[in-house]
């Protein structure tokens, strides 16, 4: 998984810090997530993704894989 | 944008008190007995680790959800090892005929309990993630 953390961070001018206090974690974990070392649960994800003022999708970029949809 | 590294109180203070648990067990260890500084530090060392292990787990503020996924496996895999360890320990000193002396056991029981708690918690830090 990738992310566009980082981007949207600087976008608001907001520090790993400020993100991590308006979200309710540690500053480590915003790192990680900006790595794209940790996979963040469904409420942290939509926390950040409303912080940064944009979609889900737009901030976390899944591997889709073998994955398909119904159609 | 990018921070300055912050030192985590929780984790200095966890590292402070399983430091001062491992040489106590240590001690235990090679020596086979406890005197009134050994139990009091032992005490010492209990304590500092009972008040900070939640907020160093990320389960009390200030909270977070990956070191709590972290913290959880690192202590089940802990109990889990210290387990296995004292049923070998107890088959081994039956078969053996080895009595083992009360805070010869505890020193062990202590050391591979703190040393792989700390040891697997630090170890998934680094890599970020449990998976």
């Amino acid at each position: 998984m990738k992310t566009r953390i980082k981007e949207f961070r600087a976008r608001y001018n907001l520090t790993q810090a400020e993100l991590a206090e308006k979200v309710g974690v540690r500053r480590e974990t915003i790192v990680f997530l900006e790595k794209g070392k940790y996979n963040p649960s469904l409420k942290l994800a939509h926390d950040i993704s409303i912080v940064l003022k944009a979609k889900i999708e737009d901030i976390f970029i899944f591997d889709n894989g073998n994955i398909e949809n119904v159609d | 944008m990018i921070d300055k590294k912050i030192i985590d109180p929780y984790r200095v203070s966890m590292w402070l008190g399983s430091a001062i648990l491992i040489i106590l067990a240590v001690y235990m260890i090679i020596w086979k007995t406890v005197d009134d500084f050994i139990a009091i530090m032992v005490l010492v060392g209990i304590l500092i680790i009972v008040v900070n292990f939640l907020s160093y787990i990320g389960m009390e503020k200030p909270k977070d959800e990956r070191l709590k996924k972290i913290g959880t496996l690192a202590a089940t895999y802990s109990w889990y090892i210290t387990l296995a360890f004292m049923c070998f320990l107890l088959f081994s000193g039956y078969y053996s005929h080895r009595v083992f002396k009360p805070a010869e056991l505890f020193g062990l029981v202590i050391f591979v309990m703190i040393s792989t708690m700390l040891v697997i918690n630090e170890c998934l830090n680094l890599k970020g993630d449990v998976e």
